[in-house]
């Protein structure tokens, strides 16, 4: 028995140590991008992407692991369970690298590609060849011409918008104005807002109001919990707030008068933001010009 | 035994607990899950739907022909909205800031949509509800691009999110109630059972005193009931029995005492005379004969006892009687007892010829032995269609009517002098009422207005071939 789990445990750790090794990233490893499986709908990108090893690719001088890896992206039986965009028979007729671009010739079979599928085949080249150092765009040509219907004859990596990026939270750097219970004046703290897809600047920042201060006790919110907006919206520079008309907002007019400002400010601290307009039932209640910070204490500090 | 009962009956009644509460955590929220998918496919499909129709009548795509016809875009509350050309470029994007306007989108959906199909996809993680749907923009059968639609809902996803925590709250309010009660019903079901195993222990070493007290109003109640009585009648029993070894030790004592006093007598005294010794050897044969007396009725008993008994069959009573009666005769006529015998009904009843003759011959001699000259004894067949009666009738010296609930029972004897003065060896009725009440009959005594006394019998009639039918 003893020796049985000894057994058990070496080969355990065995195990253990040869997928540690496994996930060891290389410097030789580089990622080829394929095409999905066709009736591929999950939420995800219909370019993937499996990673290759080239032995020795880091001593290799640009040009020639552009080629390699060219070779291997047409190489039909490379995809490994992912389709191949390029069209049976594509070779690689010349391919060059000077001032960051690859010059990429290919043979006829490749001009028969069109629509989607052309702009999947040009991507999964371009994400390939610019992940190598001095390659920032790629130019792709049949048998030495351009293709006239393909609207962008530079491609680069920027030009493609991949899900898993784009899903992601993405953040922004607020000035959020609240009550100094010091000095009874308003004051600006830095935050960074976790701004999700569909969801507004103005939102994002009238849901950070009144959640309130974070990690400062001097500070304290002016605007009500139950604040309720009926609209608001961005008209070129514009911002327009409208609040329901049995907004619960303080009766004392100097606390009043210091949410509304401290609502307009925190607005007006967003980019492309440059004047602000508050309504109350649909009637204009008040507007803010693009003012500096009301004289307070010092900005307290970011709380990203 | 306590700890396995306790633990199976726990951990069982646990275990049906938490596979409901499994289901009740999963079931409902799958169920509202696919629920939420489905009206967001149909939402999506909507929206898209209008904004693809606002599409169609384009021939071809382009940034501004898309922004002008999709003016409707602003009203729908879709997080993001796409359009591209045939080529993947995106023409629209309602993003307020960092819009992918120009670039490349290759969603599975968008391309799909592209290749001319319809597609959807929801996905519930990260406290959001995501979904996207993308149909193709038609111009005269040709794809010429796709719109795109995703929702980020964090609203319905809190509503799931807030029904699953509940239910989990629930779930494990449920769960620590279940234990602790499983834990407290378990302790009472085994402790009963520890209660009444105890009382069933220490009956078996031979306290019979021993009663189960267990509460409740189930069947481990029952079951300590039926104990209870088993251990009465167990007792009962025991005390009956060391009675009866005690009573049949005095017997058997009392005619070896005499035996051993006179032999000892004989032995000890020289030069008796031949008459006197002639009389206590006569002394000495009686005693034995008591004794051997004792001891066949002891046998007698012991085998009604053990059940070895022969097996029944149809007898015809009358016969027996009359032969029992006929033996009798002469004994009767010596004490000056007038003896009648009267076949009113006959019978056939399920017993042998043995038990009967002994029932009848037992209680006749009794009736002749207690009465006095000129008394007499009448032995009476008769009956109904149910049962077969023998009544054996005497103007003896009767039986107290306090000794009568006791007349039946081994060794006890109304007036012990006479008794033995008679021979009797104090087990006659003893006999009678087992081997009656063995047959499946009935046995009674009661005194006789006028003096004496009634022992009426009773058997089951039996419809027997070539007997007396009902």
């Amino acid at each position: 028995m003893k020796r049985t789990f000894a057994a058990l445990a070496a080969l355990l750790l065995l195990l253990a140590g040869c997928a540690a090794n496994a996930e060891q990233p290389s410097p030789d490893d580089y990622e080829l991008y394929f095409a999905a499986p066709l009736d591929t709908s999950d939420g995800g990108d219909a370019i993937r992407s499996r990673t290759l090893r080239i032995e020795g690719g880091a001593a290799l001088d640009t040009a020639s692991l552009a080629e390699k890896l060219t070779a291997a992206l047409l190489d039909p039986a490379a995809g490994e369970g992912l389709r191949s965009p390029f069209p049976s028979g594509t070779t690689l007729q010349r391919l060059s690298v000077a001032g960051g671009r690859a010059m990429v010739d290919l043979s006829e079979q490749y001009g028969h590609l069109s629509g989607v599928d052309l702009s999947i085949a040009d991507c999964c080249l371009t994400l390939t060849l610019t992940q190598l150092e001095g390659v920032n765009a790629v130019r792709i040509t049949v048998n030495g011409r351009e293709l006239p219907y393909r609207e962008t004859q530079l491609l680069t990596a920027a030009d493609t918008l991949l899900s898993g990026v784009e899903d992601t939270p993405r953040p922004i750097n607020v000035s959020l104005f609240f009550l100094d219970a010091e000095t009874g004046a308003l004051r600006a703290q830095q935050q960074t807002l976790a701004l999700y897809e569909g969801q507004s600047r103005v939102s994002a920042v009238l849901a950070a109001l009144l959640r309130g201060p974070e990690g400062d006790d001097t500070l304290l919110p002016l605007l009500p919990r139950e604040l309720d907006t009926l609209s608001s919206r961005m008209d070129g520079s514009v911002c327009s707030i409208n609040l329901t008309a049995d907004t619960p907002l303080p009766r004392d007019e100097n606390l009043r008068a210091l949410a509304l400002d401290s609502l307009a400010h925190s607005l007006l601290s967003l980019s492309g933001v440059e004047r602000v307009q508050l309504l109350i039932g649909g009637e204009i209640a008040a507007e803010w010009p693009a003012a500096a910070e009301p004289a307070a204490a010092e900005p307290a500090e970011s709380e990203s | 035994m306590r700890a396995n009962l306790q633990t199976k009956f726990s951990v069982s009644y646990i275990a049906v607990i938490i596979a409901v509460l499994v289901l009740m955590n999963t079931y409902p929220l799958t169920a509202s899950e696919d629920l939420v998918f489905r009206s967001k496919e149909t939402t999506l499909k909507s929206s898209v739907s209008v904004m693809a129709t606002a599409l169609t009548g384009l021939a071809e795509l382009n940034e501004e022909n898309v922004a002008s016809a999709l003016t409707v875009a602003e009203e729908t509350g879709v997080s993001r909205i796409l359009v591209t050309d045939a080529a993947g470029r995106i023409l629209y994007d309602t993003r307020e800031t960092d819009s992918a306007l120009g670039r490349y989108v290759f969603y599975t959906e968008i391309v799909q949509a592209l290749r001319g199909n319809d597609a959807f996809y929801v996905g519930f993680s990260d406290g959001a509800f995501q979904s996207r749907y993308a149909s193709p923009v038609i111009y005269r059968s040709q794809t010429i691009g796709a719109v795109y639609a995703y929702e980020y809902d964090t609203e319905q996803a809190a509503l799931l999110l807030n029904l699953q925590d509940t239910l989990l709250r629930i779930s494990a309010a449920v769960l620590v109630t279940v234990v602790i009660v499983s834990g407290f019903l378990s302790r009472v079901l085994t402790r009963r059972f520890g209660l009444l195993a105890g009382a069933i222990r220490q009956m078996r070493e031979g306290d019979y005193d021993q009663r189960a007290s267990v509460g409740g109003h189930d069947e481990i109640t029952e079951i300590a009931g039926e104990f209870n009585s088993l251990a009465d009648r167990l007792q009962t029993t025991e005390e009956v029995r060391r009675r009866f070894v005690a009573d049949a030790s005095h017997e058997l004592k009392t005619p070896l005492a005499g035996i051993r006093l006179l032999s000892d007598s004989i032995l000890q005294t020289e030069d008796m005379d031949k008459a006197t010794v002639r009389e206590f050897v006569g002394d000495i044969e009686q005693e034995s004969e008591r004794l051997t007396r004792i001891t066949e009725d002891l046998l007698r008993l012991t085998r009604l006892d053990s059940g070895a008994t022969e097996s029944a069959e149809p007898v015809a009573v009358a016969p027996v009687v009359q032969r029992a009666v006929h033996m009798l005769r002469l004994v009767a006529e010596e004490r000056g007892v007038d003896l009648r015998c009267e076949i009113a009904r006959e019978g056939v009843v399920l017993a042998t010829e043995d038990d009967l003759h002994q029932v009848i011959y037992n209680l006749t001699e009794n009736g002749i032995k207690y009465n006095h000259s000129g008394g007499f004894v009448s032995v009476r067949l008769s009956g109904d269609d149910e049962n077969v009666v023998l009544t054996v009738e005497d103007n003896g010296i009767g039986i107290p009517e306090a000794d009568l609930p006791r007349v039946f029972d081994r060794f006890y004897r109304v007036d012990k002098m006479r008794s033995r003065a008679y021979g009797g060896t104090g087990l006659g009725l003893a006999i009678v009422s087992d081997t009656v009440r063995r047959r499946g009959g009935t046995v009674e005594a009661a005194m006789r207005q006028g003096g004496g006394s009634v022992f009426t019998v009773r058997f089951p009639r039996c419809a027997a071939e070539g007997g007396e039918t009902a």
